[in-house]
């Protein structure tokens, strides 16, 4: 192996149940270089960052770093053999200060018992880091981005050779990414590595050495950034233009259900939209665009600054969930269909009546009889595969859970339906279920918000797109306005 | 293959807690000959109504994943109002709705804590089950109210319906509307999708604080409701009455198969899981086994449930 990659892997092969993530993969990283990995969602950035920290075990290949084989069985091994990552969840104890974080876990003491103040060789790290971050300042009381960079001094302090960093300007201001940008400078100075994983092309082009682009689990590429343009990434990103499965429908352009006008959030600012009967109205934007915040702030989960909303031409006001769903007829998809959208202890008829339990209340309590008869029909239309009404959801698959999600929100009798990533993790075959059946819907006269960061997705089921950028609307496109180039270069900010 | 068993494991659960009583008792109708008689029997059915009233409320309560503490003191706070009450001239019926009613009005307190104050469940009972039973040695000044109840006092607690206790007969009626709640009623339904998933619940458009409060009030409802039978039983008034009853029903309750973590468990396992617990006291009370080693067994009994069903979940899954 040569000595000047401080990584190599080779032939990385990665089989999920019914998936393959991962299909062969070849990537190495230059000692001391920046080397960033693109693509769009799915295409198998972070199950290959997974792989490196261990949360996940590959099917195939061969790992070597700094010309060793690599054999880390946890993210603990994986630091004290030299890659430290620096997740978008930050690992860090609010509760300490910023001297005991560095620290933390190689801490000097005797019997347990800490030794007297320590000179530490990553305190004077820190203060070359960033000056206005104090040792004693407790972290709860730092930024963000203050935070963020804590952690990652704490990494070189574990002797780091090589920094990933997953999404690291997701949550900052553009002061604070200009900020990062000059951490990461520093990094490479003392000879580390750094995987950058990023969307948002300004930070590729501005600390960039190398990118390699993935798509569908292989990789399309690798660039020196010097040499390639930013028009030359998205076309690989996006590859050759998928024949799009869109089916066009009858709208009724001429009735509004739900207008949007100027509505503002701590999240977004702005975004104005109209939704019409039996349309599909898509939200694209890159992930922290402020897509879901749209989603919540019509469910009633976020407080709207200012704005107006008028459903059905009349002035109405969303407060709660509750208030969506039974007063207005919004009900909604969410996108984390585990921790928000089931009750993973309950059956299958019981999580797709629990919107609307109220409808079989009878003189002599619950009637389980016509509430199984409604489970049994939503089961048969959107064809869940369970082997009964009984069957505990936990024990699904993916795409059936999402079934379930969505005979829920049927079952409560909507006019309008959101989606918010309605086929993220469930596989391919699945998707296109959930996509006739999103249409079906439309066609049958309700109306849709689908949230997604995927294009192809919103490119087979919308009639029109609305485009978010940093919480704000860029644009909206009508179906046979879409072009996959242009969609990318407005959302990605080139 | 997998689903089958999971499926298994909950009706193995009820089975098996059925089948360790239907064990105790055929032991135990051996071992003494005193324990299979109609006195006993009803004895201690008697004694484990008290945990059974509240257990109800209790069960749904721990369902939703929320927790009270403060159950033996609004005991305490009921029993001896409904003799204070009496003493005072209230007429019976009347002192027994009104002492109840304050048993629901702390339910309603402890509610409002947790539930819209967002107080973690353990730690605002604490202070209730500490400050409501201090009011109780306040309002009795310490001593015991027996002089003036009158005959008709203690009608509640030892009366009977032909040969069937009253307060068996009350326990029974309860059981069966708790039961009916469970299975057949909205707030039934809402608790276990609130214990089993607070965002989801949220997000489906269920009122989870309406429902949370009025859990609390049914729980202090039904201690309140205890707290005047076993005041009647014993004909006294007394603010030593329930200490450390909230134990004996969140015993009860988990033995008959709820988590902590809510989400889990069933009014009917929590009476199964009463009568346990009572009739193993019962038969070592028989067998002459000094009291003191009641609450040894009463402890590993707990504990050797909860680990069996931890160890046979992980077999059944793994």
């Amino acid at each position: 192996m040569e000595q000047h990659n401080i990584l190599e892997m080779r032939g990385i092969v990665k089989q999920y149940p019914g998936v393959r993530a991962l299909k062969g993969v070849d990537f190495t990283v230059k000692k001391g270089s920046v080397h960033c990995i693109i693509g769009e969602n799915g295409a198998g950035k972070s199950t290959l960052i997974k792989i490196l920290t261990c949360a996940e075990r590959m099917t195939e290949g061969a790992i070597f770093f700094d010309g060793e084989p690599y054999h880390a069985k946890s993210i603990r091994d994986a630091m004290n053999i030299g890659i430290s990552t620096v997740f978008q969840e930050l690992n860090i104890v609010n509760e300490l200060t910023v001297a005991e974080n560095l620290t933390l876990g190689r801490e000097n003491h005797k019997l347990g018992v800490i030794r007297g103040r320590h000179e530490y060789p990553v305190f004077q790290m820190m203060e070359e880091f960033a000056e206005d971050i104090s040792l004693d300042t407790r972290v709860a009381n730092l930024s963000f981005a203050q935070k963020q960079i804590v952690e990652i001094v704490r990494s070189i302090g574990f002797q780091a050779k090589l920094v990933i960093m997953d999404e690291p300007t997701a949550a900052l201001s553009k002061q604070e990414s200009l900020r990062l940008y000059g951490v990461v400078e520093k990094l490479k100075e003392r000879g580390i590595s750094v995987i950058y994983i990023s969307h948002v092309l300004d930070d590729i082009f501005t600390v960039g050495d190398e990118v390699t682009v993935l798509r569908d689990g292989n990789v399309v590429g690798t660039k020196q950034i010097s040499e390639t343009s930013r028009e030359e990434l998205v076309k690989m990103m996006i590859g050759k233009v998928v024949h799009s499965t869109y089916q066009g429908r009858d709208v009724e352009w001429d009735k509004p259900v739900l207008e949007v006008k100027n509505m503002s959030t701590p999240a977004v600012q702005d975004v104005s939209f109209t939704l019409h009967k039996g349309e599909i109205l898509g939200f694209y934007g890159l992930r922290g665009a402020g897509k879901s915040e749209v989603a919540r702030a019509l469910y009633g989960l976020d407080k709207w600054t200012s704005g107006e909303l008028f459903i059905d031409g009349e002035r109405a006001k969303i407060d709660s969930p509750g208030q969506a769903i039974h007063t207005h007829g919004i009900a909604m998809v969410p996108e984390e269909r585990l921790s928000e959208g089931l009750l993973m202890k309950l059956d299958v008829a019981d999580n797709i009546t629990i919107t609307n339990l109220k409808k079989f209340v009878k003189k002599f309590g619950l009637s389980e009889k016509e509430k199984v008869k409604t489970a049994q029909h939503y089961i048969n239309e959107l064809q869940i595969r369970a082997h009964s009404h009984r069957q505990v959801v936990r024990t699904l698959s993916g795409g059936n859970q999402q079934k379930v999600v969505i005979a829920k929100c049927l079952h409560s009798e909507t006019k309008v339906l959101m989606l918010d990533e309605p086929s993220r993790g469930i596989d391919v075959g699945a998707k296109e279920e959930i996509y006739s059946i999103i249409r079906e819907l439309a066609s049958a006269g309700s109306s849709v918000l689908v949230f997604s960061s995927e294009y192809e997705e919103i490119a087979s089921i919308c009639d029109r797109v609305v485009l978010m950028v940093k919480g704000r609307m860029a644009t909206c496109l009508k179906q046979e306005e879409l072009d996959p180039q242009k969609v990318h270069i407005i959302t990605m900010g080139v | 293959m997998k689903v089958q068993r999971v499926k298994d494991k909950t009706k193995l659960q009820k089975y098996m807690i059925v089948g360790v009583l239907l064990v105790l008792l055929i032991v135990l109708t051996i071992l003494t000959p005193e324990f299979l008689t109609y006195n006993n029997i009803t004895n201690v059915l008697r004694q484990t109504s008290a945990v059974i009233l509240a257990g109800c409320a209790v069960t749904l309560l721990m369902i939703s994943g929320n927790f009270d503490l403060s159950i033996g003191s609004i005991m305490a706070i009921s029993g001896t109002l409904s003799a204070i009450f009496v003493t005072k001239g209230m007429p019976l019926p009347l002192s027994i709705v009104a002492s109840i009613l304050v048993g629901s009005l702390i339910g309603l307190l402890n509610g409002f804590l947790v539930v819209v104050m967002k107080v973690p469940s353990i730690i605002a009972t604490l202070g209730t089950m500490y400050s409501v039973r201090g009011v109780a040695w306040v309002i009795t000044e310490g001593a015991s109210i027996h002089l003036g109840l009158g005959k008709n006092f203690t009608y509640l607690g030892r009366g009977f319906i032909g040969p069937i206790p009253l307060s068996i007969f009350i326990t029974a009626v309860v059981f069966l509307i708790f039961f009916f709640i469970q299975h057949k009623t909205l707030l039934g339904k809402y608790s276990y999708a609130i214990g089993g998933n607070q965002r989801t619940a949220l997000l489906s458009g269920i009122n989870i604080y309406r429902v949370g409060i009025i859990l609390y009030i049914l729980v202090g409802t039904m201690a309140g409701f205890s707290g005047t039978m076993m005041a009647s039983r014993l004909g006294v008034g007394n603010a030593n009455i329930g200490q450390g009853f909230e134990f004996d029903v969140v015993v009860a309750v988990v033995l008959g198969g709820a988590s902590l973590d809510g989400g889990e468990g069933s009014i009917f396992g929590m009476v199964i899981g009463a009568l346990i617990v009572g009739f193993i006291g019962n038969g070592l009370n028989l067998m002459g086994v000094h009291s003191f080693y009641q609450d040894v067994v009463k402890g590993i009994v707990l504990v050797g449930a909860v680990l069996l069903d931890r160890v046979m979940q992980s077999r059944l899954e793994g």
